[in-house]
């Protein structure tokens, strides 16, 4: 059976949107991406403390995945090393990065944090993800200039034509100083979710989805 | 079935601007490690830095160069020209994939300004692969990887999966990270840093030093490869899920890297280790642990990072290549730094600069966000 995409989740606009379908509409635009991501958070009844200490990058990654992850029921019927995540992203984790250099810019009052710097490097949010949901397969974050889907949509079906990976999370996600989104789906070889007609794992299907939450609005 | 075969390399090292030379350097004895000071702190740093000076010379025999380039493009840019120089095929074609790995590449730039200043373009990765990738006229655009520590060491394997599977016939991988007080600064305050030249896997360790670093290695698919080339045999990563910043105590992530590589390549069992060897206590004690559980606790291994420090997303492929020439010259690398054990599961670090038949050697690295990567390299026959 070829693979297929059985599941995805986009947050863009203070909008978060799981399989096509609106789950939280954030009630103020204007709000900062931290404000609207803790506000989701709690409008979603998560519970996981863990949370608020990572940086905006890693709650957007966090909060996509959990909505995203259970949906597919893959940690039911996969086993965790068989479960890759690839992620790609523009800015890497420039957030977190100025956040350290701000704190030790003067010399004279130099106050670098652990707490901060942990979170200058992209890949801690696939970490984060990993952490969650005990996911111990391949890792890759991919950096490129804006969403395209030809790098992910070829590098993961090679990794599942060649049994490296079972299933795998995948997506875009980017968070700079003046715009963010996410847009994560999973892909499986075996077993498809009934919840989800599932969608063959080419790069117009990829497109297909990555834009809906654009014409819903 | 094609092999995946190590056409060529180069290394940008303190100790030389080639892989022979930094390979000669090395198996000498000496270090690039130096005390050197930072103005944050009222103490010195020991640092392996590449001297801007000398940077500048070897980059300007490269011949006209019109743009302004950065301490890390320069150092990239004559990774990959060292590289591309040792082959008499093209690599510029859209048959060659150029896979551009760092964790922090440009963050200098930061240093203009306060948190609200615009951000130089310079500062994205992709721009400054793209840079990279320009200065030779490569068809295609870079593929950045930005893994943490385990960056190039994943980008082999990228490239790697990617040639087997026929997607291109040739990569050229390049790896690169610059000592800044970004990333001084950052590990300083993890409590992470040595004064001292570290000491990877020693009872006495104490920490890792920062290092500048580039190298760059040429990867082509061949049907017929002669015999004694060096090939890219497989390659795993992994995530311990434990935590971001702190080692896996059994080496759960490591552990199941190698357990991968070792049932996938089968049996001829590995001839040495290039371990990631940091120096920090957590680290090289996950590692030793993993290395038991894999039944490697008996194979020679070394650390690299006393002669270079830790080069971050440059460690991989860095240390990498170097191992590549260890089996090429079958002469095993001293793990400088280290005396007396310091892991409660016992390794082999080697002491003395040994020669032996050497055919398969495995690489791996740990970073960042629980990350692992092992690869294993071997002559074909």
């Amino acid at each position: 059976m070829a693979p297929h995409i059985t599941a995805s989740c986009t947050i863009r606009a203070h909008c978060i949107y799981l399989n096509g379908v609106l789950q939280y509409a954030h009630p103020t635009p204007t709000d900062p991406l931290n404000d609207f991501l803790i506000a989701a958070y709690r409008h979603l009844g998560i519970q996981y403390p863990k949370f608020f200490k990572m940086d905006a990058l890693c709650k957007l990654a966090f909060l996509t995945a959990e909505l995203l992850l259970p949906a597919t029921g893959i940690r039911e019927r996969v086993a965790t090393g068989d479960i890759g995540i690839v992620l790609a992203n523009k800015s890497s984790s420039l957030l977190s990065d100025l956040a350290h250099q701000h704190s030790i810019q003067d010399p004279a009052h130099h106050f670098p944090s652990p707490a901060v710097f942990v979170y200058t490097l992209p890949n801690i949010m696939l970490g984060e993800v990993s952490i969650r949901h005990q996911l111990t397969g391949e890792n890759t974050l991919f950096v490129a200039d804006a969403f395209e889907p030809d790098t992910l949509e070829s590098y993961v079906a090679l990794l599942l034509q060649e049994d490296i990976s079972q299933a795998c999370l995948c997506g875009w996600i980017e968070a700079d100083t003046a715009t963010y989104e996410s847009f994560f789906y999973v892909v499986e070889k075996q077993e498809s979710n009934p919840a989800f007609a599932p969608l063959p794992h080419h790069s117009t299907s990829i497109n297909t989805l990555y834009h809906h939450s654009f014409n819903l609005n | 079935m094609k092999k995946i075969i190590c056409a060529a390399s180069a290394c940008v090292t303190p100790l030389g601007f080639s892989t022979a030379d930094t390979f000669r350097a090395m198996q000498a004895g000496q270090s690039g490690l130096r005390q050197q000071w930072f103005d944050f702190s009222a103490e010195s740093f020991c640092v392996s830095i590449i001297d801007e000076a000398a940077l500048e010379a070897a980059f300007a025999t490269l011949g006209y160069v019109t743009a302004a380039y950065t301490k890390v493009e320069k150092m990239s840019i004559l990774a990959v020209a060292g590289a591309l120089g040792q082959v008499d095929f093209d690599l510029l074609g859209p048959d060659t994939l150029l896979v551009y790995c760092t964790t922090k590449g440009n963050i200098d730039y930061l240093e203009g300004g306060g948190a609200d200043q615009a951000v130089a373009p310079g500062l994205a990765l992709q721009t400054l692969a793209r840079t990279v990738g320009r200065y030779f006229g490569f068809a295609n655009e870079p593929l950045v990887v930005s893994n943490a520590c385990i960056s190039s060491l994943q980008g082999i394997l990228v490239a790697q999966r990617l040639l087997r599977a026929g997607r291109y016939r040739h990569a050229v991988v390049v790896g690169a990270d610059q000592v800044s007080r970004f990333t001084l600064a950052g590990f300083h305050s993890f409590n992470a840093i040595s004064r001292q030249p570290c000491q990877p896997f020693d009872a006495a360790r104490q920490g890792i030093n920062l290092g500048d670093a580039a190298a760059a290695l040429v990867l082509t698919a061949s049907s017929a490869p002669a015999p004694d080339e060096v090939e890219v045999i497989t390659g795993f990563t992994t995530n311990d899920a434990h935590h971001i910043s702190a080692p896996s105590r059994t080496g759960e992530g490591l552990y199941q890297a190698v357990a991968k590589v070792l049932r996938q390549a089968g049996p001829g069992g590995v001839d040495f280790i290039g371990a990631h060897g940091t120096a920090t206590r957590y680290n090289d004690e996950m590692e030793a642990h993993a290395f038991h559980r894999a039944a490697l606790a008996e194979v020679p291994l070394h650390s690299l990072k006393g002669y270079f420090g830790h080069t971050l997303g440059a460690a991989g492929i860095l240390e990498a290549v170097l191992g590549i020439e260890a089996l090429r010259h079958n002469e095993l690398i001293v793990s400088k730094g280290y005396e007396t054990c310091g892991t409660s599961f016992p390794m082999r670090p080697t002491t003395q600069r040994t020669a032996a038949r050497l055919r398969r050697f495995l690489k791996t690295s740990s970073g960042f966000g629980g990350c692992n990567a092992a690869v294993l390299f071997a002559k074909t026959a």
